[in-house]
This record gives structure tokens, C-alpha cells and sequence, in this order.
């Protein structure tokens, strides 16, 4: 007698729980939200809902803050992820030099990347601080600034301190990219262009550099997703989007729009601008990175 | 002569080096170092101007306010870690069991569809984010799950799981297939394959994919916020995001509720350290 069980009858069945569940919370939303931002949902208009086309997004454009989180956006995800990347070069080169503290350092370099954005945000908010805040108090010991500048509480400052905060998270990650990869050029192209008389700049530039293109840009890809999904927490945690809207972004924005003001298919159409641009990013980064999960699709 | 001058420019390089790498560890390592002196610290030394460095009386007082709910004032800290560990415990179980079934489907049983199917998984792993709040908010309340652990728990695996199975797959695809053919040979079914055979062999992997669901959980603070209003449902970042709303913040309280999240983190982190990174790196990017 043959044995009959679910899971000889049908091999999917192996794989639909956890699809059916990625489809409710992450594919089925994406629709939904489409579907939102399409009507004029209003939770404080009992009437609200019908369907009005392109309507919301007309509306969304006319909102002053629309333009600014959408300029605020970009200049968050390249700075953040261009700061990352700058320290993440600088870290990542030195790790992969032969010193006897890389040994140390190579083990703790992660911590920013395991700790929650939640803890990240948490605590720089309280080093920054003006007064209380230990930053300041370094920095003034050194003489580097003068009275208690606020880091966090003034227009022109803001974005940027964020900015730096999220690049301390993101360049664990990219430092071991950056590690990994130096680490595994060949020592004889060193060698050889040595002998040919390269200095040290030279042979970065010339031998490191182009080993170092594809993870920089791989890197860059992912960093920018990470910003927009983090960015979220590391504002509403220290700034809230002030002072002003000086720290708005979409996220933040989107979130008050529906939570605050209960404009629900505005908040929608807003979420649908930050969706199309991690949709841009998550096909580039699959583009660029095809060679190694076509390997993993096709087994 | 010759002979000391590279032996002095060895030195000199040697220094050099240590200490850019002490800055560079002081620079990754002093956030959570402060937190941690902080949360030593009373609170009129918290606000002391300027900062004191060592705290004259430390004390781990405070810490005693995350166990007990009578430590000193009425403290709501245990309610929510009761409710984290809840929330990340069970999602991260399920998130376990659900991918490496799922893996062990996209590895071995030769679906057809499976190309297309990790790569939809794949690209949904982008996604949960803040801008999935809006309509994830309502799905959770039309299905009457609003301000229950159970629409956080169903959430975070969810997230958890398009990452896991494809950490999964890679996982069971190297182990070699031989095995499991001689014991299905023997008349063994392919579940009893998957649960004597295939899971015991991959132990350590089944480790790395649960730290990963027990890290993504433990820290989600976005849609823990919207979806949990009532106080008794708190996890610890929204019970920690309210307490930053205060007009005067106790920080020292504040940064012990901190350190004892980071706890699990790192301890987890420094037991599975290799293979933690190799597997995120490689989930990233090798594939």
C-alpha cells in the first residue's frame, strides 16, 4: 500500500505556508496601497473612498511639503549612503592591511550593524545633545568648537548629523565588503607592479580600484534601500522631522499624513513615490548583482 | 645604518597603524560604551554640565526596574519585554519552521516554478518598510488583529521569511544530495528525510536563519508603533519610543532599557559571530 501523506502529494505544499504569507503582508500591501492612492480615503469624511483616478497624486504635488520630503529624500539617500561609503573605504582598506589590531577590529566592526536603527538613533540623540551631550564635550575639550552647537535642533544642521548617524550604521557592512574584496586580489599583481616601479597610489588606483567597482556599487545599491527602510526610525526617534520640516522625508511624511492628519489615500500615493524608488533601486541592485543569484535560482 | 632605517620605518608604520585602528574601534564601539556608562549613572549626574566621563557611583540600580515592576516607581519596562521576547520568540520559531520547509522545497523537489518564485522572494525582501505602513495597518485591522501580538508575530515573520529561504536554499543545496537518495532508496518518505536527515545536517544554518528572524523582530520598531496602541501591548522599542516623547527624558533609564535590548544582540552575535556574517554576507551576495 502506498503511504499517503500531504507532503508526497503535492510538493508545494512544502512552500505555499511561507508564500502565503509574504503574499498577505508584502505583495497583497503593495496592491492595496496602489488601490488607496487611487481613491480619496479620508478617515475624518465618513462619505470618503470612491475611486477619483489620479486625483490624490494632483493634490499630493500641490502640498508644499510634498516637494520638500521628495527633495529631502534624495539628499538623504545619497548622502547617507555616500558618507557610508567614504567611511566604509577608509575602514575597509585599513582592514584589510596586516595590523595586529585588525584582528580585534574585524570582530567588532559589526556592532552598529547589529544594533536596531531604534538603539542607533536612541543613542546618538543622547550624545548629541548640546549640553549634556558627550560629542559636544569632546569636541570642545579639543578645541574644535566653541559654545554647545546643537546638533539636532538647528535647520541647517539637522539632515546632515542624521545623515552621518545612518552612515555609522551603514559602513560596518560595506567596510567588510570592501575587506573581503581586497583581501582576495592576488598579492602578485601587487608584486609585479611593484617591480614595475608603481607607487602605493598608483597600485590602489590602478589594480585595487577596479576589484573594488562592483561591490562599491553593489554596496552603494543596497545602502540606498537601507536609508529609505531605516530612515524612518532614526528621524521619528530624534527629530521628528524638525526643526521646521528641515528632517522630513517621505516616510516621515507619509506616516503623519495618515496617523496625524488621517489622509489616508494621500499618506497611500506618497507611500507608492517611496515604493517606485525602492523598485528602481531593488531592479538595479538585481540587474547589476545577476550573475550571482541567477546561480542561486537556477540551483 | 640601512638596516635601522627600515626597522625604524617599520615601527613608525606599526604605530601609525594602531592608532588609526583605536580610533576606529573607540569610533564603532563608544555609542553602546556610553549608553552603558550612562545607564551607571544617578540622575542628577545624567544632567551634570559638562558630562562627567566615569560615573562617581555607579550603580546598576536601574536594572533592576527592567525585572521587576516595583523596583523603586510603578515601571512598565518588564510588561514589555515580556511582550518583545513573546513577539520575537514565536516569530521566530514559525519564521524556522516555514522557510526551511519551503527551502527544502525550492532545493530538492524540483518545482517548476521555483525559479521564478525565489526571485519574486527575492525582490519582496526590499520592501517591508515604512512605506508598507499604510496598507498593512488596515489588512491588520480588517482582519481584527489590530493591538494584538498576533498581527506583530505573523508580520515580522513574514518579513522574516523571503531572506531565510533563500538563506535556506543555498543551505540545503550544499549539502549533497546522495544522502537523502540512499534513505529514500531505503523507503524513507520525503518528509522523514527532511526532519531525520536533511534538518540535523544543517543545524548550525537553522541557528543563523532563527538569529537573523530573532534580530529582525527584536528590533522593528515601525510598525510595532502603528499597530500596538494599548500600553499593555508594548513591545520594547514603542515602550522605548514613548518614554523618548517625555519633556524630560531620564536618560539613564532610558539608556539601561537600551542596553538590555542590545543584551540578546550581542550575545547572540558573539556566540555565532563567523558563521552570522559569513551568512549574511553571502546571503546578500554571494547567493
Amino acid at each position: 500500500m502506498v503511504r499517503m501523506n500531504i507532503w508526497s502529494m503535492n510538493r508545494y505544499a512544502y512552500v505555499l505556508p511561507a508564500l502565503i504569507l509574504v503574499c498577505i503582508f508584502v505583495v497583497y500591501p503593495i496592491i492595496y496601497n496602489t488601490v488607496l492612492s487611487l481613491q480619496d480615503k479620508d478617515l475624518l469624511k465618513p462619505e470618503s473612498g470612491r475611486y477619483v483616478g489620479l486625483e490624490t497624486f494632483r493634490e499630493l504635488f500641490k502640498d508644499k511639503i510634498t516637494w520638500v520630503a521628495l527633495r529631502q529624500t534624495a539628499l538623504w539617500i545619497v548622502g547617507a549612503s555616500s558618507m557610508g561609503l567614504l567611511l566604509a573605504l577608509g575602514i575597509g582598506i585599513f582592514l584589510s592591511l596586516d595590523f595586529p589590531v585588525n584582528k580585534v577590529l574585524r570582530g567588532v566592526i559589526v556592532l552598529p550593524w547589529i544594533l536596531p536603527p531604534l538603539i542607533v538613533a536612541t543613542g546618538w540623540r543622547w550624545m548629541l545633545q548640546p549640553e549634556m551631550g558627550i560629542i559636544n564635550d569632546f569636541l570642545r575639550r579639543l578645541h574644535l568648537v566653541t559654545g554647545y552647537p546643537a546638533w539636532l535642533s538647528t535647520k541647517e544642521r539637522a539632515l546632515a548629523t542624521l545623515m552621518f548617524v545612518m552612515a555609522w550604521r551603514l559602513c560596518p557592512f560595506l567596510s567588510l565588503m570592501i575587506m573581503a574584496t581586497l583581501r582576495g586580489v592576488p598579492t602578485q599583481l601587487y608584486e609585479s607592479a611593484s617591480i614595475d616601479g608603481a607607487g602605493g597610489f598608483q597600485q590602489f588606483r590602478f589594480i585595487s580600484l577596479p576589484f573594488l567597482r562592483f561591490p562599491l556599487i553593489v554596496g552603494a545599491l543596497l545602502t540606498a534601500i537601507w536609508t529609505i527602510n531605516e530612515g524612518f526610525t532614526i528621524i521619528y526617534i530624534t527629530t521628528r522631522g524638525g526643526p521646521g520640516e528641515s528632517t522630513e522625508i517621505m516616510s516621515t511624511v507619509l506616516y503623519k499624513l495618515n496617523f496625524l492628519y488621517f489622509k489616508t489615500s494621500k499618506a497611500a500615493a506618497m507611500s507608492l513615490l517611496n515604493l517606485l524608488i525602492l523598485f528602481g533601486l531593488s531592479i538595479s541592485y538585481l540587474v547589476f548583482f545577476r550573475k550571482y543569484w541567477l546561480r542561486g535560482v537556477e540551483g | 645604518m640601512r638596516k635601522r632605517r627600515v626597522y625604524f620605518r617599520k615601527v613608525a608604520i606599526m604605530t601609525v597603524g594602531s592608532i588609526i585602528g583605536i580610533i576606529i574601534f573607540v569610533f564603532i564601539l563608544f555609542p553602546l560604551v556610553w549608553l552603558f556608562v550612562t545607564s551607571l549613572k544617578d540622575i542628577s549626574e545624567v544632567y551634570s554640565v559638562p558630562p562627567r566621563w566615569i560615573p562617581e557611583n555607579p550603580t546598576l540600580e536601574l536594572y533592576k526596574t527592567v525585572f521587576s515592576s516595583h523596583a523603586g516607581r510603578q515601571s512598565s519596562w518588564p510588561v514589555y519585554y515580556l511582550n518583545s521576547v513573546l513577539v520575537a520568540g514565536v516569530a521566530t520559531a514559525i519564521t524556522v519552521v516555514l522557510a526551511s520547509l519551503a527551502a527544502y522545497g525550492f532545493a530538492r523537489l524540483r518545482l517548476r516554478l521555483a525559479a521564478p518564485l525565489l526571485v519574486v522572494l527575492l525582490v519582496t525582501q526590499m520592501f517591508p518598510g515604512p512605506s508598507l505602513l499604510i496598507p498593512i495597518f488596515f489588512t491588520i485591522k480588517s482582519m481584527g488583529l489590530f493591538n494584538t501580538l498576533y498581527g506583530l508575530i505573523l508580520l515580522h515573520t513574514a518579513f522574516a521569511l523571503p531572506f531565510t529561504t533563500w538563506m535556506g536554499t543555498n543551505m540545503f543545496r550544499s549539502i549533497p544530495p546522495e544522502i537523502e537518495e540512499a534513505a529514500i532508496v531505503d523507503g524513507c518518505s520525503r518528509f522523514r528525510v527532511f526532519l531525520r536527515i536533511t534538518l540535523p545536517l544543517s543545524k548550525m544554518g537553522l541557528v543563523t536563519t532563527g538569529m537573523f528572524a530573532f534580530l529582525l523582530s527584536w528590533s522593528e520598531f515601525p510598525f510595532a508603533l502603528i499597530l500596538l496602541q494599548k500600553e499593555k501591548m508594548f513591545t520594547v522599542p514603542v515602550g522605548l519610543s514613548r518614554y523618548l516623547t517625555a519633556h524630560d527624558i531620564a536618560w539613564n533609564e532610558i539608556a539601561t532599557a537600551t542596553v538590555f535590548m542590545a543584551i540578546p544582540l550581542l550575545v547572540a552575535f558573539l556566540i555565532l559571530q563567523r558563521s552570522f556574517v559569513r551568512g549574511m554576507i553571502a546571503g546578500y551576495g554571494k547567493g
